[in-house]
């Protein structure tokens, strides 16, 4: 690989790995509320539909005008909004009709992938890659000449927010009174509700938030990294389920899950930047996966009660059951 | 001193309690209401996505199902209920036994690979030896492979009590990804597209040469041993105490860890056998995408089913109506085959898994909430409804065998069991 | 003026169980109070309505002279009113301060700001007077703490914990995380949390059960402490030397009702039994006298120690014979579920051993209870003798004939049959031939499995009988048919579903259950709770049936008059020990009762 090859394949991985970090904080926020939420992949689809349609509302709309705020804010809105519908209907199954996690998640997954291809399918081709250019004309920073630029400065505002959001994630999370009875709710709801804390609230926001932070991821995906053309099976395949593992992956923390966002990124570019068979390329799709089974099995043995999923994962909570 | 808060918080006019008692009749009510309703709403959904196609859509989604004119459309969507019905009986023991395999996609997908692998060298070899002896060989390879795929989470579930929920969910995409390198290797031109292969197809068999025929026999005979191992053996008893209560199997001297391994290793040697009937008997190829879903659906068919056989058999042939009807009624109106099904499996799944709801609870509305008028007059629709269905279900005498024993004195045992509360 | 009055609290379970029933009295200010009866009395219930996890069906509560209503924790947080559960509500995996932080509100918040200003701001002042300028070093940080007080920060509430510590003599790292915590310390931090919202009225349920008498002792002081802040504290108990050790009044409740109320220092142990137990009751319980008692299983000095260390069952040792009922008395927890579980091969256990003692002497060896090869092995070191009662050494003759003369009933025993029951497992004592009968405290949750049949509880003891892969449900459910019928089981037929059945109905097919094996070892944990009396006295017809067929029975009790009644010998367990053995014809309920209580003055 030359050096200009690697430089490109750093700066490709860092978009990657937006994608990654937006959907594994997404779910981290929702699962450290305790719901295990496997809709992530038709969560993501969602956004990916809003952000191609709140662009071309935009675009429509304008004539074309390249304004470089409604450019961004738009499709983010939107992405948002779809996939906060998406974390709602989540929540709505699992805190007020009480079902199993798994099931619905599985479920959403199913409907969300169907709803967003079927609808994305009905926009032409032409539309969602001119979505997806008008994403790309964002990158202002002419800082291409020499290798730091090219790395990191030359990214999408997408990629900057993709960090941010984790950071802040994060010291919410670990931080603040919000982010210590969200992972209470997560942990012992029942503790929680002693506590005087509304568990019911506090899953379907963290879950709803999840899910908009998580439709970003999907958006990016279609907008950013694959500048509009557009291919579901490899959205949901590499993106969406990986993001499950790499919330396994990072234990449970957004601050661990941004460089492991690097890692899984990496694994998934890779194959494009070097000269490798066919075969090889897919071994290095497989990386992320095994990883993700040998954080989960190393955890599991050495057992840290630091390390470990939120104890209340995945289990409805209804009062009257104590 | 007394610390005053005024801060009035929201009172929610309902309250949710638990349902103790719910008879058989009721429990199948809620149900069909449900199904109804999935089926209508996907009537609309139809109309909303093609206007005007409202009955057209049901027209054509019976013909999907059923179509005089071409048997192998019933023989498909018989195959592809069998299948999944298969997949959910695969899976009943594990999740009766609280285990939750949701890696049943990949331990198709690795008896599929297996399968096609064998099928792939023999057709190369252009050994044209046995056609009985490479299905054998198909059969038998792929069925360990599935094993191998369910026991290694399972040992570590047993031993290390290691995440089974993410660790089965993991496997599915290694399986997956790893149907990916072995077509990489084996087709050298780079294409990933793999040949239709013509040695250990499962129809050649004893020269049947009927589309899915096999494939429906295999389904048959494996759902009536499973039947027979839950209900009839004693690991099919011991699974289901462990599953009710650890402490109960601890108490009797029930081994968990072999029991927890044993049925893993049954899981998924179905779920392996899936795979080999998805290749040899149905595809005659291979693609990392062959599963298509098929493990993930059968978890939503066992665990709405409640791992009851007849609750899952009637789940799996409403979610391949759901599939062949759809997908075929949708081509017709003209929306996208693929998705439109997604679409309306996925809203069947969501409202079928919303009528678990009321089935273990039942919503209070407080007496004085606006609430409640309207929560009232849907209460008396649904109860219409219901009454009608169940009046249909005494004309038939569907719970004629239920009713034949004469309950004791059933009205003391529900006060005392209050009192016992 | 009174802290609390309860004003004829009624509060009902269904239509039959009445947990507090017209209760009426009053918590002075500022003292330590007991809350005393026996189990299922209403003590917790009573002060589960006060703190809002149970609603009254009638009467007022009235807090400092206000009457108010409390419909959840948070209300009675309100009227600074805490309660600690037996059960503990913390997070494992948070530290202390994370624990006591959860859920605190924008006001409480401010309380604390205010709280630390009245601490701060003299201090402040004090430093202006004397001359320092507005932004000494010291100024700053005094006003900064009393900011941090008014919002989530962890050093500022760890700084706080630190102070309530101090002020009630606690240890508590306020960084500990939960799960490295003892149950002591994990019950210092739910006073430490109730107290940092601002309790006055501290109520603990049971505190002592789970605590060792040192932690007991420590306890206690911190408490004292409380009460000379002015905080006026109820504990629920029915331990009576903790009683007159801690308390200055004492509250009696006797199966819901008031009992009366005395001053601690005014009464002795005798008289607060006499008003927790009432008049005696003429219970009318049958007892035959033994026949053909034989040893059956001795106890030698076994420990059991539960997971988080501490000592469940001390040094206990006894010797359980045939035809003959022993019943256990003793506090709850004091150890008899770890008895039971340890005998029934449940539990592990260290220290000493269990022998089952079989007589056989002169009795044929059966494949029933023997394999061939441990026939073999105990023919080698001289357990049998042949027919004409020379010693017989089968190690070296090939199976076929073992199992030959085994038949015949050529192999004879010498002597009794003794069986270690060290470290086997359940099945494996059942594998021994041993018939052991157990008939668990948690009916549901261990004994039977509430979402399955009767007859496939039936089941659970015996479906490994027969060979091959399947069981079959004829015998069981012939067994369920006739246990319905002699037993008078309430159920619509014997496929409904155990958890649907009421709980004398759910006794009952366990204790048929486990009778129907006609076991040589019978234990029952409390089999009469929560049963209504006639149910109840249809147990105590059972228990003395299989005493008369020559059963070892061990009984687990809660009401003494019962096992005073049904007895014939009464071993009382002491916080693990054994406190003494008894013979109820010769002694009083109330030498048992100070017995039962014995421990903790010994330890002291």
């Amino acid at each position: 690989m030359t050096w200009t090859l690697f430089v490109a394949f750093l700066a490709k991985t860092i978009k990657a790995a937006s994608i990654y970090i937006f959907g594994s904080t997404g779910e981290i926020v929702t699962e450290k509320s305790g719901h295990l939420n496997m809709g992530i992949p038709g969560i993501m689809f969602m956004g990916a539909l809003g952000g191609i349609l709140g662009e071309n509302i935009w675009l429509t709309a304008s004539g074309n005008n390249l304004n470089p705020f409604m450019i961004l804010f738009m499709p983010i809105i939107f992405a948002m909004l779809f996939a906060a519908l998406g974390g709602l209907l989540f929540s709505f199954f699992t805190v007020t009709l009480r079902c199993n996690h798994n099931v619905t998640g599985l479920t959403l997954t199913t409907f969300g992938v169907g709803l967003s291809s079927y609808f994305i399918g009905l926009i032409k081709n032409d539309s969602i890659s001119k979505a997806g250019l008008a994403m790309q004309s964002m990158v202002k920073f002419d800082w291409g000449d020499n290798w730091f630029g090219s790395i990191f400065l030359s990214q999408s505002f997408l990629t900057y927010f993709a960090i941010v959001v984790a950071i802040a994630a994060s010291l919410i999370i670990s931080r603040t009174k919000l982010g210590l009875n969200l992972r209470a709710c997560g942990e012992n709801p029942a503790a929680a509700d002693a506590a005087g804390i509304n568990v019911d609230r506090y899953r379907y926001l963290a879950t709803i938030i999840g899910a908009a932070i998580a439709g970003l991821g999907g958006m990016a995906l279609e907008l950013d990294l694959l500048k509009g053309f557009y291919n579901a099976k490899d959205a949901v395949d590499s993106f969406g389920w990986l993001c499950l593992s790499l919330v396994i992956f990072s234990m449970w923390k957004p601050s661990i899950c941004i460089g492991a966002s690097f890692i899984f990124g990496a694994a998934q570019q890779l194959k494009y930047y070097l000269e490798l068979s066919s075969a090889q390329q897919q071994i290095f799709s497989l990386l992320p996966y095994v990883l993700t089974i040998l954080v989960l099995i190393i955890t599991s043995v050495f057992n840290h009660k630091n390390t470990q999923a939120p104890a209340g994962l995945g289990v409805t909570y209804f009062r009257e059951d104590r | 001193m007394t610390r005053t808060e005024t801060r009035k918080h929201f009172k929610m006019p309902i309250h949710v309690v638990k349902k103790l008692d719910l008879s058989k009749k009721s429990y199948w009510t809620i149900k069909v209401v449900g199904i109804l309703i999935a089926f209508l709403l996907s009537g609309l959904l139809c109309t909303i996505f093609a206007p005007g196609t409202f009955v057209t859509y049901y027209e054509k989604m019976a013909y999907g199902i059923i179509n005089p004119k071409n048997y192998e459309t019933f023989m498909l969507f018989l195959e592809t209920a069998g299948l999944l019905l298969l997949i959910a009986f695969a899976l009943a023991p594990a999740f009766k036994m609280k285990f939750w395999n949701i890696g049943a996609e990949g331990q198709i997908s690795i008896g599929c690979l297996v399968t096609a692998g064998i099928m792939f060298h023999m057709t190369k070899t252009g050994d044209n030896s046995n056609q009985l002896l490479v299905v054998s060989l198909c059969l038998l390879f792929s069925v360990l492979a599935g094993i191998i795929w369910a026991l290694i989470p399972a040992l570590f579930k047993a031993f290390f009590n290691t995440n089974e929920t993410l660790f089965t969910l993991m496997m599915n995409y290694v399986a997956i990804t790893l149907i990916s390198i072995f077509i990489s290797i084996w087709i050298k031109s780079g294409s990933q597209a793999f040949p239709s292969i013509h040695e250990g197809q499962l129809e050649d068999l004893f020269g049947m040469k009927i589309k899915y025929l096999w494939n429906l026999i295999f389904v048959v005979v494996i759902v009536a041993l499973m039947i027979v191992y839950l209900k009839k053996t004693k690991h099919g008893y011991e699974l289901s105490v462990v599953g009710a209560s650890l402490n109960t199997a601890r108490y009797v001297g029930i081994n968990t860890k072999k029991v927890i391994i044993r049925t893993m290793i049954l899981s998924g040697a179905i779920c392996g056998l899936v795979g080999f009937l998805l290749v040899s008997g149905h595809e005659h190829s291979l693609n990392p995408g062959i599963a298509n879903g098929r493990g993930f659906t059968g978890v939503l068919v066992a665990w709405l089913g409640q791992f009851e056989p007849a609750s899952m058999v009637l789940y799996a042939v409403l979610v391949a109506m759901f599939q062949c009807g759809s997908g075929k009624a949708a081509s017709y109106v003209g929306i996208s085959r693929a998705e439109f099904s997604a679409i309306v499996t996925g809203m069947f799944f969501l409202i079928i898994i919303a009528t678990e709801f009321f089935i273990n609870y039942k919503v209070l509305v407080k007496e004085d909430s606006k609430l409640k008028p309207v929560v009232d007059k849907i209460n008396n629709f649904f109860s219409k409804v219901g009454g009608a269905i169940s009046r249909f279900f005494d004309k038939i005498n569907f719970f004629k065998k239920l009713k034949k024993k004469k309950p004791k004195d059933v009205q003391q045992t529900s006060k005392e069991s209050e009192e016992d509360k | 003026m009174d802290a609390i009055r309860f004003e004829n609290i009624t509060k009902t379970f269904g239509k039959k169980v009445v947990a507090s029933n017209n209760v009426s009295f009053s918590i002075e200010k500022g003292k330590i109070y007991s809350l005393l009866g026996e189990n299922g009395s209403g003590k917790t219930s009573l002060m589960n309505v006060l703190v809002g996890i149970y609603k009254q069906d009638s009467g007022k509560i009235y807090v400092n002279g206000e009457e108010v209503e409390i419909n959840s924790p948070k209300d009675a947080y309100k009227y600074r009113i805490g309660m600690i559960h037996q059960h503990f509500k913390l997070v494992n995996v948070f530290t202390a301060t994370e624990n006591v932080l959860l859920g605190l509100t924008r006001s409480d918040y401010k309380q604390f700001a205010k709280d630390q200003e009245d601490i701060n701001g003299p201090l402040i002042q004090n430093l202006l007077d004397q001359g320092a300028s507005k932004n000494d070093k010291e100024v700053k940080r005094l006003r900064k703490e009393i900011k941090d007080a008014g919002r989530f920060n962890i050093k500022s509430a760890a700084r706080r914990i630190t102070a309530i510590c101090d002020k009630y003599g606690f240890q508590i790292d306020p960084y500990q995380k939960v799960y490295d915590m003892s149950v002591s310390q994990k019950q210092t931090l739910e006073i430490v949390k109730s107290l940092y919202r601002g309790t006055d009225i501290l109520i603990l349920d049971e505190p002592t059960a789970v605590l060792t008498p040192q932690e007991t002792k420590q306890l206690f002081n911190v408490l004292r402490n409380m009460r000379a802040n002015g905080k006026t504290v109820i504990i629920i108990t029915h331990k009576l030397n903790e009683v007159m050790e801690i308390s200055d009044k004492v509250v009696v409740l006797r199966k819901g009702e008031y009992a009366g109320e005395v001053e601690t220092k005014n009464t002795n142990e005798k008289e607060l039994t006499n008003l927790m137990v009432g008049r005696k009751v003429d219970l009318q319980i049958k007892r035959s006298t033994p026949k053909n008692v034989e040893n059956r299983l001795f106890i030698n000095n076994i420990s059991v120690t539960n997971i988080d260390g501490t000592v469940a069952l001390d040094n206990a040792s006894f010797v359980l014979r045939s035809g003959e009922i022993l019943g256990v008395a003793g506090i709850s927890g004091s150890g008899q579920k770890e008895l039971l579980e340890a005998i029934a091969g449940l539990r592990r256990y260290h220290g000493g051993d269990i022998i089952f003692h079989n007589p056989k002497k002169e009795k044929p060896v059966t494949l029933f209870h023997h394999s061939i090869a441990k026939i073999k092995r105990m023919s080698k070191e001289g357990f049998f003798h042949d027919k004409n009662g020379n010693k017989l050494d089968v190690s070296n003759t090939p199976n076929k004939i073992v199992e030959e003369m085994v038949k015949n009933e050529e192999i004879i025993f010498y002597d009794d049959e003794i069986i270690d029951l060290k470290d086997k497992k359940p099945i494996e004592i059942r594998n021994l031939g041993i018939k052991l009968s157990f008939v668990p405290e948690d009916r549901l949750g261990m004994g039977l499995v509430g979402s399955m049949d009767i007859v496939d509880n039936m089941m659970l003891r015996s479906y490994r009988k027969g060979k091959g892969l399947f069981f079959s449900r004829e015998k069981p459910q012939q067994l369920a048919e006739e246990i319905v019928d002699e037993l008078e089981v309430v159920t619509p037929n014997i496929h409904t579903k155990v958890g649907k059945l009421s709980g004398g109905n759910i006794q009952k097919i366990l204790v048929g259950r486990e009778i129907s094996s006609s076991p040589k070892v019978f234990m029952a944990a409390y089999p009469v709770r929560g049963l209504d009396i006639n149910s109840s006295y249809l147990i105590y017809d059972l228990l003395n049936q299989q005493k008369e067929r020559g059963t070892a029975v061990l009984f687990v009790g809660e009401d003494l008059d019962v096992l005073m009644a049904l007895s014939d010998r009464i071993l009382v367990l002491s916080q693990g020990k054994v406190a003494g053995i008894v013979d109820p014809r010769q002694v009083s309920k109330e030498d048992v009762g100070l017995l039962m209580t014995k421990g903790g003055h010994n330890n002291d």
